[in-house]
């Protein structure tokens, strides 16, 4: 009897998942979800197991579970092997193609988990990496979407503590507050047209860096409810946050060979010298829906569907002290992201993991350019944990992205093409139980 | 009983089939296309006729986005022939190249597809044939073999596009004269009665749908307002503000002067053509009030610009006028407005499609076109839409306007013709190989001081050359000024500027 309840709520939470997912996919943009190598292994399905202290960012109340102090860690790098564009008319028009610059981008993470109240009430102090983005693009100076972007570096750190509370063995709940620091560079050419020579031409490199660390607040809290033996259900939430930043910019003037035109130009705007600027990120909400079923003993198999709340991210405003403010319409809409792991625990000291995701983009083709040329994604992952102690664990995985090729027809700034990415997030972590 | 069921069955297909497919019936067919019109159809750019602008007329560029090879040009050599002209300083002033432009393309037996001509007005479509040539550009395009109309229709257009009746008033414009003409005209009227342009217009799409075969394939385009290019919006006649008491100063002139007053300010709503600027340069136009002592344009300061056309009575030499006062202004709208809708309607009714440049215009000139974080605007030498004529499309302004001729071709009649690349336009001035000529650097003699230190005591901060302000910041204070017209003897006519063409187009 017990046995086919558990089978109707299984069926259940995969309904509503699947329901879900259906209509669209993922976080994509740039939240970044690759938290713990283990629950990466499982395509991110992690909120209703949430059994390693990665459960700060799965699901908080998952370390209710957590009988002893802990700490996991690690690091994933993103690499890019293929990123490349190719442009459409009537601009950049099809000659023009670019490629992103091979750079490898760090993202960390750590976590303690402290039982107060060992099986019952138990701190986690963490941090990691929910957002970021990466645009260089390859030669700068000559690439085509230069007057719009030539990089964008932007990188959020979360530092959170929480509280987690076993209220019975089939329940816990987590939450706490939880702090963003972001900074952000951007960097693009000015372009003007030469009246003695009818050519656009450069005139201007503006780079800007943030200055000073911000900080944000918002919160997180989690459910884990384990209706019955095999089962696991979990719903978690991160909260949006507006990231503040101020900085300074610079334009630094580029000579075009004609004193007159360059006088003009330098008489016009606030060359060669520092500018006091700002701008504001907007970092969407995010809530995760999990189901985590034992197949066998050895064998679980999790689903999760995330929706996140990109409609916030509408525009983005960037003043600079003497320049024109520069408005950039994003009009991101909320997405969801569906996935699925599974996960064989093969012997005492080994542990395999696989996964899969499928993302549907929140940038539409007005937004989509060379400071962020997002696309639906298909991830498969894969992964091991190998107990190397009673206190050590090691989990390895990685994530292979496609990008699905995307072709924009309608880009707001008038520069479309097609967009070609494939990235591969491997990531370590390692786990210390004392 | 049988048959005849299967034959209505299969005539219901056949006009589902009909129905289904309509666009596919329309399809523009650019095999032999052909192209009549004026200069603005021609590719004349930088007051001249060349090679490079030519192959970057809009209907050139059409031609080549539909993959026809054979659309021949009546190609002038560079340095063209005009003279074209060249920037030799922001003040600005202009070099011109020299004036050898030979034929490229005269051995063609057939007639060209763009037989558009410089200075062309409607009737001078289906009437000009010039047989020598002393009939210029016009000779150079028609070769004596008939109008341009009479060419078009023996080539049995497969599709023909037409955009004829900017000279019907551009004279007045450049000229600063509204004169309508009679029927018939007479020498010196500036602005053709429609009468003779609706039984022209009669002609050609009767003519060209004859030719056609009776399927008038092809579009029409109406008039753009020419109040709104650069020649006529650049120059501003308010020069400053009267510290004393807040008020304008407008320039100088002798219309609507009260009586024994020679010179006294523009009417309000005035517009100055481009040719004023090189009269403001010397002084004219310019209370003294407001020049400081040395400065050199007291020479001919409290002279006034002149607002009419005038003919030198010895050598038969014409000096425009500068002014385009309001009821000149409305004069020439309101012909631009009858124009307009005698394209219409005459198009229309013989079935051609008609493009609303009127529409197109406007907002070309008050939004311009962004690519990619670059930004072209209507404004004059900045801007990058007009050449130096201010009159004429750039290249890049003839690249956005067959862009949307072609979305408009491709919206009526089914066709696929794909988007210019606009990248050549944008960082090499135009296709032509080498792109757009680099002028000689020798003679450039202002030097950057000079040149702002001139621009922003005559453009200064004024609303009126917000479109200049990039090249023209304001970079010392406003001499303070009282307006003090009048009592100034008549002063004689300056010499006409070099780049004032009689017609612009």
């Amino acid at each position: 009897m017990l046995k086919m309840k558990c089978v109707r709520l299984l069926a259940g939470a995969l309904l509503v998942v699947a329901v879900a997912a259906a209509p669209r996919g993922d976080a994509a943009g740039f939240a970044l979800y690759e938290q713990g190598a283990r629950a990466n292994a499982l395509g991110g399905a992690f909120v209703a197991q949430a059994d390693d202290p990665s459960a700060m960012f799965f699901n908080p109340a998952g370390n209710a579970f957590n009988e002893k102090f802990t700490l996991y860690g690690g690091a994933f790098v993103i690499v890019r092997p293929t990123a490349d564009f190719t442009g459409g008319n009537p601009y950049p028009g099809p000659t023009s193609t670019a490629s992103m610059k091979q750079s490898a981008y760090w993202i960390g993470n750590g976590y303690g988990v402290l039982p107060l109240k060992p099986g019952s009430i138990n701190l986690a102090v963490g941090f990691w990496t929910p957002a970021g983005l990466g645009v260089p693009w390859q030669n700068p100076d000559s690439f085509s979407g230069r007057f719009i972007s030539q990089r964008v570096d932007i990188r959020q750190v979360a530092i959170s503590a929480q509280i987690s509370a076993k209220l019975a063995d089939w329940i816990a709940i987590g939450a706490g507050p939880e702090m963003r620091l972001t900074d952000a560079k951007l960097s693009q050419n000015a372009g003007a047209l030469n009246p003695f020579t009818n050519r656009f031409t450069d005139v201007g490199h503006l780079s800007m860096v943030s200055e000073g660390t911000p900080v944000d607040w918002t919160w997180n809290a989690g459910l884990l409810i384990k209706p019955c033996d095999r089962l696991r259900l979990g719903v978690s939430y991160h909260g949006h946050v507006d990231a503040d930043l101020s900085g300074t910019a610079t334009l630094y003037q580029i000579g075009t060979g004609y004193p007159q035109f360059d006088a003009a130009v330098a008489a016009k705007y606030p060359m060669n010298k520092p500018l006091p600027g700002s701008l504001t990120l907007q970092m969407p909400a995010i809530l995760m829906f999990g189901v985590s079923y034992d197949l066998t003993p050895t064998l679980t198999v999790n689903a999760d569907a995330n929706y996140t709340y990109w409609h916030v991210f509408d525009e983005t405003t960037i003043t600079i002290q003497g320049l024109p403010t520069k408005h950039i319409e994003h009009g991101f809409e909320n997405t969801w992201t569906f996935r699925a792991g599974l996960g064989w625990q093969a012997s005492k000291d080994l542990w395999l993991g696989g996964g899969f995701i499928y993302d549907n983009t929140p940038q539409p083709d007005a937004d989509t350019g060379p400071l962020l040329p997002d696309a639906n994604r298909t991830g498969v992952t894969i992964g091991a944990g190998f107990q190397l102690s009673k206190m050590f664990r090691i989990d390895v995985s990685s994530l292979f992205l496609w990008f699905h090729e995307r072709t924009t027809k309608t880009n707001e700034a008038n520069f479309n093409g097609t967009y070609k990415t494939f990235a591969i997030l491997p990531g370590i972590s390692i786990k210390s139980t004392f | 009983m049988k048959t005849s069921s299967l034959f209505r069955s299969l005539a219901a297909a056949a006009v589902v089939l009909l129905l289904a497919f309509p666009a596919a019936a329309q399809t523009a067919d650019f095999t032999t296309f052909v192209s009549l019109g004026d200069s603005l159809t021609q590719g004349v750019l930088d007051g001249c006729v060349v090679e490079y602008g030519q192959r970057d007329a809009w209907p050139a560029v059409i031609a080549r986005q539909a993959g026809v090879s054979s659309f021949e040009l009546p190609l002038i050599k560079s340095h063209g022939l005009g003279p074209c002209m060249y920037l030799k300083s922001l003040t600005p002033t202009f070099g011109y190249y020299p004036n050898d432009g030979v034929p490229l393309n005269a051995t063609l037996a057939r007639p060209y597809n763009n037989l558009a001509v410089s200075g062309f007005n409607t009737h001078d479509v289906v009437a000009t044939n010039p047989t020598t040539a002393a009939g210029g550009i016009a000779y150079l395009t028609l070769r004596g073999q008939g109008t341009a109309l009479q060419q078009a229709a023996a080539l049995k257009p497969s599709f023909v596009m037409v955009w004829i009746g900017a000279n019907d008033i551009f004279s007045a414009i450049t000229s600063a004269t509204t004169i309508e003409c009679p029927n018939p005209a007479v020498p010196g009227c500036t602005l053709t009665n429609m009468a003779s342009i609706n039984a022209d217009l009669d002609t050609i799409f009767s003519t060209l749908k004859a030719a056609q075969g009776g399927t008038a394939k092809g579009v029409a385009m109406t008039l753009a307002n020419g109040l709104k290019i650069p020649f006529a919006t650049t120059v501003s006649p308010i020069l400053g503000t009267n510290p004393a008491n807040g008020q304008p100063i407008f320039a100088l002139s002798n219309v609507g002067c009260p009586t024994s007053v020679p010179v006294c300010p523009v009417p309000p709503g005035s517009m100055l053509t481009l040719v004023a600027a090189q009269y403001l340069q010397a002084g004219y136009g310019i209370p003294c009030a407001i020049l400081s002592p040395t400065d050199p344009r007291q020479a001919n300061c409290n002279k006034p610009l002149p607002d009419n056309y005038s003919v030198n009575p010895s050598t038969g030499a014409v000096s425009p006028g500068v002014v385009l006062t309001p009821p000149e202004q409305a004069a020439i709208l309101q012909k631009s407005i009858d124009i307009t809708a005698a394209i219409k309607t005459k198009a229309a009714a013989y079935g051609y499609k008609v493009f609303d440049m009127t529409s197109w215009f406007d907002d070309f000139v008050a939004n311009g076109r962004s690519w990619g974080g670059l930004t072209a605007t209507a404004a004059y030498l900045a801007g990058g839409l007009f050449s130096y004529d201010g009159a004429h499309l750039s290249s890049l302004g003839e690249a956005v306007l067959a862009t949307d001729l072609i979305a408009f071709i491709n919206a009526n009649f089914g066709n696929s013709l794909p988007e210019p690349d606009m990248y050549r336009y944008l960082f090499n001035g135009d296709t032509s190989s080498g792109g757009y000529p680099i002028p000689p650097t020798s003679g450039l003699s202002p030097t950057p001081d000079e040149t702002l230190s001139w621009a922003a005591a005559v453009f200064g901060p004024d609303t009126w050359l917000q479109n200049l302000q990039f090249f023209f910041p304001d970079t010392s204070p406003r001499r303070s000024a009282r307006v003090s017209p009048g009592g100034e003897p008549a002063p004689d006519v300056p010499e006409v500027p070099r780049n004032e063409p009689d017609r612009v187009n």
